[in-house]
């Protein structure tokens, strides 16, 4: 689930590189937590959130088999500021 | 695993594109099931999904297969002006075909009542796609007009006749 989730946002983002998911699996269900740069949060979650909408509902199709259920959750990268510099 | 059949047609970089989006979508959802390019032209490609049940492609209410088509067209229309725009339909087992037939009966059926009742009829919640094939079934129809209120996802179509002039004479 997560590599499919991944493959198709990778292709609506800007920052690709930025993206990362952890998929965490719980009694009953299965979590993504998905992380990338602020500016693309909004183009993850799309007008009127019918991007992850849709998202979810084909996360839901590929985990159909278990009983488990499938959450989403969008997060911000935190900003690596020059601490290196 | 995922190879390109193309039945010696040429297609274009654009389409085999968005064959394998759909391609990876449904594989993952369903192990073994294909996708086929059924026509392709400047406006619109059609996929059609084979090899598979079609039960879990379109799930309730068609929204398994609804969220793959936004998600191809998305992608693939992302760089691209209004002018450019193109449009991928995703099919199995003659789904989309149905529905539409469905829903227009359902939408004159809507109308035949509107028309008797005098009064307006709200249709049930519909996406852009659905509401735009009930507008067009219903606009030859000179007795009754159709517009669309409420906020997506709750928007829907509203069949008014012509005979009801003001909003004073709504029921």
């Amino acid at each position: 689930m997560k590599e499919i989730v991944e493959y198709l946002l990778k292709m609506v983002i800007d920052c690709p590189d930025s993206l990362i998911i952890n998929e965490i699996a719980k009694e009953n269900l299965i979590k993504l937590e998905i992380s990338a740069d602020p500016s693309d949060i909004g183009k993850i979650i799309g007008r009127n959130g019918r991007l992850i909408k849709a998202i979810r509902t084909i996360a839901s199709a590929v985990n159909r088999k278990g009983k488990d259920r499938t959450i989403i959750e969008i997060k911000e990268t935190k900003n690596q500021e020059s601490s290196f510099s | 695993m995922l190879h390109f059949e193309n039945d010696g047609i040429r297609y274009s970089e654009q389409d085999q594109k968005a064959w394998q989006i759909v391609s990876r979508i449904v594989e993952s959802i369903s192990a073994g099931a294909e996708v086929k390019i059924v026509t392709a032209d400047q406006g619109h490609t059609l996929f059609e999904i084979v090899k598979t049940d079609p039960g879990i492609i379109i799930g309730k209410h068609g929204h398994t297969l609804d969220a793959i088509q936004y998600i191809v067209n998305l992608i693939m229309n992302r760089r691209r002006g209004s002018e450019n725009y193109k449009n991928y339909i995703v099919d199995i087992d003659g789904y989309r075909k149905r529905r539409e037939e469905s829903l227009k009966r359902y939408a004159r059926e809507q109308a035949e009542l509107a028309k008797r009742k005098g009064y307006n009829i709200s249709l049930y919640y519909m996406n852009s796609m659905e509401r735009r094939l009930v507008h067009m079934a219903l606009q030859e129809d000179s007795d009754i007009i159709t517009f669309s209120e409420g906020r997506e996802p709750y928007r829907r179509i509203i069949i008014k006749p012509s005979s009801i002039k003001n909003e004073e004479d709504r029921l």
